[in-house]
């Protein structure tokens, strides 16, 4: 759990580095593309899942 | 007590002190350069959210290192008192004893060291992912955390009133004058966990009740005080992030401002746990009297 949550902390902080260089309006324009991120890191923790 | 007060209150106050320094700068850089306003938000956030988390990260490995002391202790010290009370049957016969309570309390603990303690640092984290980029929110799932943790409480809690009412002749004789009323105070003031700690007060007080004439009136309380110090710290610690996050509301960025309010919410459940762990501990060194005091009767 730990180092999925540790990913996590790292994925977050690259997606606020990226919000903050955007902008606001932009970072408008690119939120799907940062949800699919976490969207597919998501998934990477039901693979974790035993039997999955 | 004013040491324990003065002890808790240190760091939180120098947070505050941090946390007022830092939102002064991030407002004149807001005012001097407001195309930077992203950059300062983000820098705030880092820097006051790791400072933030200091004072409680500190409650949980405080609780953490008092769970790992009891286990050992527990496992050590539960079979000694298991055979010790079962042979001296005096012991029985006085407070209708269990033997299962012992199962039941080393598992409490185990449970809340191996799983309340790091769901309960999943949920500072995502909490403060959740203010980090306010966008993609994890504020659910910490919730979903807290709600499931307190359930879990107080399941266990359920548990030891239902053991001590089925198992012990004890009743509530002492100041219930004066008990309900501070129950209805704390169950109505104290948020989230005040139910919990009236209930647990009503359990130690049966207990106690019946346990001082044989115990002594003083150990009883110098034990409850011992037990129910961590709690008090945490609680304590809880109530000033609280106040910090109603203080800073005005002038700090909101999503501070709203990050110190979940924790507070989290170091409440953090409460709730050591209750659990603080009843262990009463618990334990109240039957430890009641074995010595039987074989030093029978002897």
């Amino acid at each position: 759990m730990w180092e999925w949550l540790a990913g996590l902390v790292w994925l977050m902080g690259i997606l606020a580095v990226l919000g903050a260089v955007l902008g606001a309006d932009e970072r408008e324009n690119f939120m799907p593309l940062m949800k699919l991120a976490v969207l597919i890191y998501i998934l990477g923790l039901i693979s974790l899942l035993p039997g999955s | 007590m004013w040491e324990l007060i003065a002890a808790v209150s240190g760091p939180p106050i120098r947070l505050f002190v941090l946390i007022v320094v830092l939102s002064a700068a991030a407002l004149a850089a807001d005012f001097l350069v407001p195309q930077f306003r992203e950059w300062t938000r983000l820098f705030l956030l880092v820097s006051a959210g790791a400072a933030a988390m200091g004072p409680a990260i500190d409650a949980v490995r405080m609780m953490d290192g008092l769970i790992g002391k009891m286990t050992v202790l527990f496992l050590g010290i539960y079979p000694v008192l298991a055979a010790g009370m079962a042979a001296a049957g005096g012991a029985l016969s006085l407070i209708n004893w269990n033997p299962a309570v012992f199962l039941f309390v080393q598992g409490a603990v185990v449970i809340g060291g191996k799983w309340m303690v790091p769901l309960l640092i999943a949920s500072f984290i995502l909490d403060y992912l959740s203010r980090l980029v306010p966008e993609i929110p994890f504020a659910r799932i910490s919730e979903m955390i807290r709600v499931t943790l307190l359930g879990a409480i107080s399941v266990i809690i359920a548990c030891y009133s239902l053991f001590i009412t089925a198992t012990g002749a004890m009743a509530w004789s002492s100041g219930s004058a004066l008990a309900e009323p501070l129950k209805a105070l704390l169950r109505q003031h104290v948020p989230l966990v005040g139910s919990f700690i009236t209930d647990t007060m009503g359990v130690v007080g049966k207990y106690s009740s019946g346990m001082a004439p044989i115990a002594g009136s003083y150990l009883i309380v110098a034990l409850l005080v011992t037990s129910l110090s961590p709690v008090i710290y945490v609680l304590l610690t809880a109530f000033l992030y609280k106040w910090i996050a109603a203080l800073s509301e005005p002038f700090a960025h909101e999503d501070l401002a709203g990050l110190f309010d979940d924790i507070g919410k989290t170091l409440f459940v953090l409460c709730g746990i050591m209750l659990i762990v603080a009843f262990a501990i009463f618990y334990t060194a109240v039957l430890s009297i009641v074995l010595i005091k039987v074989i030093a009767g029978a002897g």
